[in-house]
């Protein structure tokens, strides 16, 4: 870092709050991913031993359930991602040409899925489909063999992720379909050679780097695969890391050796979204959208509101209406009768002394927790990252974004293999502040790039101007930049507080005898057999963290005007 | 009496020298202008007076006081300088209302409530936006929000005064408006002001001295109409446009030699005489008590002054008196 000392103006402040940002992201972040790389290389570096280098690496990328594993989450992500573009793709193309307010209308229907977390979604089409299931018990048959399949898994996930591709791809029909697709009419093109050779190619970069998401989502799902994948012994890598810390012999190396290809498939995944993203953000510069299409004749309008209905039924009616009507219903086995709902499931849950509301509140004091923290964290990253611009910064970036593309399992695993090492005096491994660790590595990259963002629309003259007027660092950061950041840093705290709420796979991993949060709550009860209480739960955290997220997303939107 | 001083400042960036061994004394209450294309350091050069960089070599001293000492490590940091800055993009503070944004350097200085308050009304007065005071700066016109900027800089009474680019993001008329009202305001205080620009006629309204800079140096330095009136080279004559410049030959000179330039000046040449080298009109545009006429002489395109209406196609004749005529021989100018 040598020419931090020369920044102007530069001051101790500047190296102490660079100091401070790169020790703490270093400990979040940096160690569980260093303690993946040496416990895959060094078998026996939990004795502190380097002895037998790669002794496991070799082994372990030969066993045939590795292998196995990691076909298995590949074919499983390629086919989400595709399943998921050819649910989106033609809704999207199709956005375009609807009426504006009806359009809205199916935008907001379907930026519900988000607010699902996917284990619920497999909760419910578990209640749905299996054996005298819902469907069972209105229709007369069940669909448990299609669900419990390769085809059923991939079709439920990409039911949950197509809304990505579908709100990226249709914003980018809007704004350049209608364009040029009116040129190329006024140069004789007719519609089918205009979708395929002018629209399509123009919204691909956009279309591929959507798809990569829903492929880095796929490829760190737990929750999904393991309650389907579980009943017919479909195995993909996130389920096998699981399995390999809960199954006898514990086999630490083996499951850092699948983290570390899982951190690498997702990272190059990332590497290449950007790449897309920014090239779609360049080929559609300085576009408006004018043009508006010519109206449509009834049959056809028709035609597209059903198909519309179709996917919203399927991908939010089913999930969202079985969620609801199981919560609400006093026993399983009395059926979907009036009789049978009420709403004492959800009452119970706030019983004095119960495990639910116990969950409850550990959840919500570890989502305020991480929610402050990584605000603050992030404020002082993003004022050293857009502000000091040094060479040395750049390490900074990197480790703030890279989370980014860590899986929720492989940042467990790091956790555990960090923190489980002899030497620490202290350690918060196997307590509650272990779940604290992970959330602020999964969440630190939320307020950072918003923050970031935030500060990069700050002209530089502001410090300066300060600086000139007779103000020190400090008074700049707290009287100048932290007044006007503060509308992002709120709005990234409460989607991070949301999404905390909800994290499955790292608490489920992480967190000590006696310490339940709602994600792993949900997950038990339905273990049990308490269906109910589950989805009841299951609806409490929808309502509530779905409306934190609609609320953080509208307090972004309006500070980034 | 602070004279500020700028003696023997380099800077590079990496591999790039931005300043070379630039030496500069501007004299107390003189408004001087660092006029010259981008990239040739003249904002980098404004940066290292108020402090907001540090110059690789090279003293800076604004009477008693010193801001820099490279060769001895002293740097004193901007907020120490007592100085005032405008910036280009006015760099106002847009949760604070205007009359925040002007109080915020005397808060700086701690000084009493009651003074501060007093100061406020006074400079925004100076700069005609007592109205505007409970505003903020998104309501406020471009025009205005450097007005603010100004008063802001005029807040803690600094003796000097860096303004970059401060005209340049306003349109022709407010432009020509507010670099009139910034140069009188400065006489009006006595204010010692260094300003940057690559426009030159931001320079001609607002400077005493103009300082042309080309590649960290400084290629010529003098008042306005000595620079106007005499560039030092045919890049001088060209970037200020200071008038024609043409082969010597093309104007008829006896003289000349091969390589030889000349600059005429737009109001140099004499239209309609019986003498003069034969030209064509191409085009006439009227300004306010004369038109400037587009011709084409051998060859080669001319402005020329003229108090007349030049019709397209228009056979002319243009003459010119050796004595108004500057020449260059090599690319210099060489004296007459």
């Amino acid at each position: 870092m040598p020419d931090l000392a020369k920044t102007e103006g530069g001051q101790s402040l500047r190296l102490a709050l660079f100091l401070f940002s790169t020790t703490i992201l270093t400990v979040i972040v940096g160690l569980p991913v260093l303690a993946i790389v040496l416990y895959a290389l060094f078998p026996h570096f939990n004795e502190l031993s380097l002895a037998e280098p790669f002794s496991k690496l070799l082994p372990s990328l030969s066993d045939p359930r590795l292998i196995g594993a990691t076909a298995n989450s590949l074919r499983l992500s390629v086919s989400v991602t595709v399943l998921s573009a050819v649910i989106a793709v033609p809704l999207a193309y199709l956005r375009a040409r609807i009426a504006p307010g009806l359009g809205k209308a199916w935008d907001a229907g379907f930026l519900i899925p988000f607010l699902i977390p996917p284990y619920i979604g497999s909760l419910a089409w578990m209640q749905l489909l299996q054996r005298n299931g819902f469907v069972e018990q209105m229709l007369g048959f069940n669909l448990a063999d299609g669900l419990y399949s390769f085809p059923g898994i991939a079709t439920v996930m990409a039911l949950h992720l197509f809304p990505l591709i579908y709100f990226t791809t249709s914003r980018a029909f809007a704004v350049i379909g209608t364009r040029y697709g009116d040129v190329a009419k006024v140069f004789g093109g007719r519609p089918l050679p205009v979708f395929f050779r002018i629209s399509l190619p123009m919204v691909l970069p956009a279309l591929l780097s959507s798809g990569l998401i829903v492929f880095i989502l796929t490829i760190e799902e737990f929750g999904t695969p393991e309650i389907l994948g579980r009943r017919f012994g479909f195995e993909v890598m996130v389920t096998a890391i699981h399995a390999k810390f809960s199954d006898w012999p514990i086999d630490l190396s083996g499951a850092s050796v699948l983290c570390l290809i899982l951190i690498l498939i997702a990272f190059i995944a990332y590497r290449f979204h950007h790449k897309m993203s920014a090239r779609f953000q360049t080929a559609i510069d300085n576009q408006s959208v004018d043009a508006r299409p010519a109206p449509l004749s009834p049959p056809v309008q028709a035609a597209i509101f059903a198909v519309f209905g179709a996917v919203f039924v399927l991908a939010v009616a089913a999930p969202v209406g079985t969620i609801a009507i199981s919560a609400c219903m006093d026993t399983i086995s009395g059926g979907v009768t009036w009789d049978n709902l009420s709403f004492r499931n959800i009452e119970g849950l706030f019983d004095s002394g119960s495990d639910a509301l116990g969950a409850m509140l550990t959840s919500l004091t570890l989502a305020v927790l991480a929610a402050v923290l990584t605000g603050a964290i992030a404020l002082v990253v993003a004022f050293t990252v857009v502000r000091l611009r040094s060479k040395a910064t750049v390490f900074l970036d990197f480790l703030s974004i890279l989370p980014n593309s860590i899986p929720g399992m492989a940042v467990a695993v790091g956790l555990i293999l960090t923190w489980n090492m002899a030497f620490w005096p202290v350690t918060p491994y196997n307590t509650a502040a272990i779940l604290l660790l992970a959330y602020l590595c999964l969440m630190m990259p939320y307020p950072v790039r918003m923050i970031t963002a935030a500060l990069r629309q700050l002209p530089k003259s502001l410090d300066d101007a300060a600086y000139i007027s007779g103000a020190g660092e400090l008074t700049v950061v707290l009287r100048i930049l932290a007044p006007l950041l503060m509308p992002s840093a709120l709005a990234a705290g409460f989607i991070v507080f949301a999404v905390s709420t909800r994290e499955l796979v790292s608490s489920l991993m992480l967190a000590p005898p006696g310490v339940e949060t709602v994600a792993t709550f949900v997950f038990r009860q339905f273990d049990q057999g308490s269906i109910n209480s589950a989805m009841a739960m299951s609806l409490v955290t929808i309502i509530v963290s779905g409306s934190i997220i609609a609320f953080g997303q509208r307090l972004q939107g309006k500070a980034s005007k | 009496m602070s004279q500020l001083s700028l003696s023997h400042i380099s800077k590079s960036f990496g591999d790039t020298r931005v300043l070379r061994d630039i030496v500069l004394d501007v004299e107390d209450g003189s408004f001087v202008t660092l006029l010259g294309p981008s990239g040739c350091g003249k904002t980098t050069l404004l940066r290292i007076v108020a402090g907001l960089e540090r110059p690789d070599e090279g003293t800076i001293t604004a009477g008693e006081r010193i801001f820099v000492d490279a060769a001895r490590g002293v740097f004193a940091p901007p907020q120490t300088r007592r100085l005032g800055f405008v910036f280009q993009d006015y760099g106002l503070w847009p949760h604070m209302t205007v009359a925040e944004n002007v109080a915020f350097p005397l808060k700086m200085a701690k000084a009493p409530k009651a003074e501060i308050d007093k100061r406020v009304a006074e400079v925004l007065a100076a700069v005609r936006l007592s109205d505007q005071a409970g505003k903020i700066p998104e309501k406020l016109s471009g025009g205005q929000k450097q007005r603010v900027s100004i008063a802001r800089a005029l807040a803690a009474k600094p003796e000097l005064i860096l303004f970059d680019e401060p005209l340049s993001n306003l349109d022709a008329n407010l432009r020509e408006e507010l670099g009139q009202e910034i140069r009188l305001l400065s006489k009006e205080l006595g204010l010692t002001c260094i300003n940057v620009t690559h426009d030159r006629r931001e320079a001609q309204i607002l400077s005493d001295h103009i300082a042309l800079m080309k590649d960290g140096v400084f290629h010529q330095l003098g008042r306005p109409e000595d620079l106007f009136r005499a560039p030092v080279d045919l890049w001088a004559a060209r970037f200020l446009d200071a008038g024609n410049i043409l082969p010597a030959a093309s104007v008829r000179l006896p003289d000349a030699a091969p390589d030889a330039f000349v600059m005429v000046p737009r109001g140099a040449f004499r239209i309609d005489g019986a003498e003069g080298v034969p030209a064509q009109g191409l085009n006439s545009i009227f300004l306010e008590d004369r038109y400037e006429v587009t011709a084409e002489l051998d060859g080669h395109i001319v402005k020329v002054f003229s108090p007349r209406f030049v019709a397209h196609g228009e056979p002319i004749r243009l003459a010119v008196d050796p004595g108004d005529l500057r020449r260059y021989a090599a690319g210099r100018a060489i004296s007459r």
